[in-house]
């Protein structure tokens, strides 16, 4: 019997399922190697690994191409180096915390109207799209840099803005050439939830938060807390809890200075009794629906730094 | 593991099963089909609920059905009309306690695919009572029947003349060569294919922008998105049910079973009562044979029709889910279709075609967005948003349906052209053609890299 001709289709699928099973088995090492550590060959075919790695743009081709194995090497050699660097890095702005003994009476917020965003600039995941989108009042006078699935390590290399001639851009190039903002407003930290510790998770921040700083030298820089989940979430998720915000927003205080980076506790604005993101806001748990974004523009209205 | 769009599903369980049922002897084929159902089910199972309490209930259920089957063909007259009666209220029993067991108590009581399995019961019993079911089947068959993997999640309804139809399980009647059972695998894969795509790059692309839609909150959406959202909600339930039906006939084709018509086109019907008869037909025909037909079906006075029909179309709604909307949904569908039936039909034709053709484009629609928002206030918010005549929204954003086209338009675009007939039928007629073939095999390893990368990544469909 000739297979090919009885069931072109079966024997297509069954040969290429085979051939790709073959190239991931030899790729796995190598240029597969971080997509294969939490794979259970009980659960899922071997090919899944391939699947993992092209849809991070890491092509099966690249195997008989020498400098990406030995850069899938160094990858992990340099994620480690990354990871120490971490850590140390935590240390500094752990000092930074400490060597600042500014007390929160310090803090002036004052109420302000809307034009105060005129040259303030919001950069965050869907929660900020969605602030840029039910909020006519921002949405008029700032500018948002903000973008669905965005988290503090992606914020400043993702391409996701457009320049005049339409070409790609990242939030980096963007606040170099950018007019200078008067503040700037963060809200990250919840895509990145299940990823890392607090400890690295802070660090990062603090280094984006120095780039920015490096980059927007006179901006008032804006760290809100990351907003909460609702308790329906925060008690049925092992990763997106309020306990695991709580612990990172209490380190994201420590990173402000009280001079010209504040930390802002918008949650105040959206959590229950019981510090939990109010039923009632969001129908998904963990977005405010766009009727209830006006709290968080109400918020920010009333705590605003204004410099003599 | 209990859908088939899950990559355990495709590369293992299915061709592993492929292998053994048909290296096992014609004599004991019916046990293969039998056991690996229930393997299914069990698997599917501890996938889904995290136990097997349910289990139970479905084996309970084949026992006692197989029992009374052969209890009411071995009486005679009253007694065996007694029988009937007392076994479908048994099964119809069943189905709404466990039903409201399901909504009112806990969401884990409702065995997985009791709607389906129940009435694949109650078919058996009426056509075994009516001697549509020759010979007396053995336990092995019914068993085999009403768990057979393919079906016992979401159906389709196949009735049991069409199941012992299957020469591949009778001793003696299986002449299949090689050749021909390979045939049989090949084109049940190109209906599988179709459908996963139809599931996978469609139907979970629009479920995606109508979870969207409901983050935004009903109250907040402009008019025009509230119009895409009807017709994605309609195209998410059309893709996601054919889709799933498509697999399902496609596995039985590859078993040797005839392929069944769930799903024929129902959006380019003249009339909502069409509609029904081509939108989820299995189900359409089982309401029209077991409650419709029994109950004096159209030979009757003008208003023991509408009676009838109430009672049907009650008795969907209620099939469907025990919350209000749901009733509501199939008492509004009885009104359009008594409106159809006593007005409609009665005009001049051209008046008849476009008054019809809105009614299953527009009205159909609609009535989606009511079987879909269980909450009575939030689906007052969403028809304010449809028509909005009593109010403006709360914090609309007009310009929403403008940023969603421009990444779902496409999408919907595929979708909406599918909904013409001749495209499907074009594939089905050129289905051997290499070309064809290509694009195929295209689509499978698109809808196997989508599937991977949803499944091991929660957030590529819920990404913040």
């Amino acid at each position: 019997m000739n297979c090919f001709k009885t069931c072109p289709l079966v024997t297509g699928v069954v040969v290429f399922s085979i051939i790709i099973s073959a190239v991931t088995f030899v790729a796995k090492g190598s240029i597969y190697a971080d997509y294969s550590a939490d794979f259970d060959p009980a659960e899922q075919p071997l090919f899944v690994v391939m699947i993992k790695g092209i849809s991070n743009g890491v092509m099966p081709w690249q195997i008989f191409d020498k400098e990406s194995v030995m850069a899938a090497k160094e990858d992990d050699i340099g994620d480690a180096a990354a990871l120490l660097a971490d850590v140390s890095g935590n240390d500094i702005s752990g000092n930074d915390v400490s060597g600042n003994d500014s007390s929160p009476e310090e803090i002036t917020f004052k109420e302000v109207t809307d034009d105060y965003f005129a040259d303030a600039l919001f950069i965050g995941d869907s929660r900020t799209v969605g602030l840029s989108e039910y909020c006519e009042g921002l949405d008029e006078q700032a500018m948002f840099y903000a973008k669905v699935s965005l988290s503090i390590h992606s914020v400043l290399e993702n391409d996701f803005l457009k320049d005049e001639d339409g070409k790609k851009m990242t939030v980096e190039q963007a606040l170099e050439k950018d007019e200078p903002y008067g503040k700037i407003y963060i809200m990250l930290g919840l895509n990145e939830l299940g990823t890392g510790t607090t400890e690295t998770f802070v660090a990062k921040y603090a280094e984006v938060l120095a780039r920015i700083r490096e980059l927007q030298p006179d901006a008032i820089i804006y760290i809100q807390s990351i907003m909460h989940v609702t308790e329906n979430k925060s008690s049925n998720d092992k990763i997106f809890t309020n306990e695991r915000i709580n612990e990172r927003n209490e380190a994201l205080s420590h990173l402000a200075n009280n001079v010209d980076i504040f930390y802002l506790d918008m949650n105040e604005a959206v959590d229950d009794e019981n510090g939990n993101l109010l039923e009632e806001l969001s129908t998904d748990d963990i977005h405010l629906k766009a009727s209830s974004y006006e709290r968080w523009h109400q918020y920010l209205l009333k705590h605003a730094i204004v410099k003599d | 593991m209990i859908s088939f769009s899950n990559i355990t599903f495709i590369f293992r369980f299915l061709p592993a099963f492929l292998i053994l049922f048909y290296v096992t002897p014609v004599k004991f084929r019916t046990w293969t089909l039998l056991l690996g159902s229930l393997i299914f089910y069990v698997v599917g199972s501890i996938d889904s609920v995290g136990n097997l309490n349910m289990f139970p209930a479905l084996l309970g259920a084949v026992v006692v059905n197989y029992l009374f089957a052969r209890a009411v063909r071995s009486v005679e007259g009253k007694k065996k009309k007694a029988l009937l009666a007392l076994i479908v209220i048994f099964d119809a029993a069943t189905l709404v306690t466990f039903k409201l067991l399901g909504q009112f108590v806990d969401g884990s009581l409702i065995p997985i695919g009791i709607s389906f399995y129940t009435f694949k019961m109650i078919s058996f019993q009426a056509d075994s009572y009516n001697g549509k079911i020759d010979s007396k089947p053995l336990f092995k068959d019914v068993a085999a029947y009403f768990c057979m993997f393919p079906q016992v999640v979401s159906g389709p309804i196949m009735r049991y003349s069409d199941y012992s139809d299957n020469l591949e399980l009778i001793p003696g009647a299986s002449k299949s060569s090689k050749e021909e059972i390979f045939a049989n695998i090949e084109d049940g894969l190109k209906y599988f294919i179709v459908g996963l795509a139809m599931k996978v790059l469609l139907a979970d692309h629009y479920a995606m922008l109508w979870k969207e839609i409901g983050t935004i909150g009903y109250e907040s959406i402009s008019t025009p998105f509230a119009w895409i959202g009807a017709v994605t909600y309609s195209l998410q339930l059309f893709y996601d049910f054919w889709g799933y039906s498509l697999m399902s006939s496609g596995i039985a084709v590859m078993l040797g079973f005839p392929f069944v018509v769930n799903f024929d086109h129902p959006y380019s019907s003249a009339s909502v009562s069409e509609f029904y008869r081509r939108w989820h037909a299995t189900l359409g025909s089982w309401f029209r044979d077991y409650i419709y037909i029994p109950m004096g079906g159209s030979r009757v006075s003008a208003v023991r029709i509408v009676l009838n029909l109430l009672v049907v179309w009650l008795v969907t709604g209620f099939w469907h889910g025990v919350t209000l909307n749901f009733i509501l949904w199939g008492l509004i569908l009885f009104v359009i279709i008594m409106c159809e039936r006593f007005v409609v039909f009665k005009l001049p034709g051209v008046l008849k075609a476009i008054v019809g053709r809105f009614n299953v484009l527009v009205l159909i629609p609609l009535t989606w967005v009511i079987f879909a928002i269980s909450n009575a206030e939030m689906l007052l918010n969403y028809f304010k948003r449809l028509f909005p005549f009593f109010g403006a929204g709360i914090a609309v954003n007009n310009n929403d349906y403008i940023k969603n086209l421009g990444i779902y338009g496409g999408l919907l675009a595929v979708g909406l052209v599918l909904l013409i007939p001749h495209v499907f039928k074009f594939f089905e007629n050129h289905r051997k053609n290499p070309l064809i073939m290509i694009c195929l095999f295209v689509l499978f390893w698109f809808s196997v890299y989508s599937l991977t990368n949803s499944a091991g990544n929660p957030f590529m469909y819920f990404a913040f």
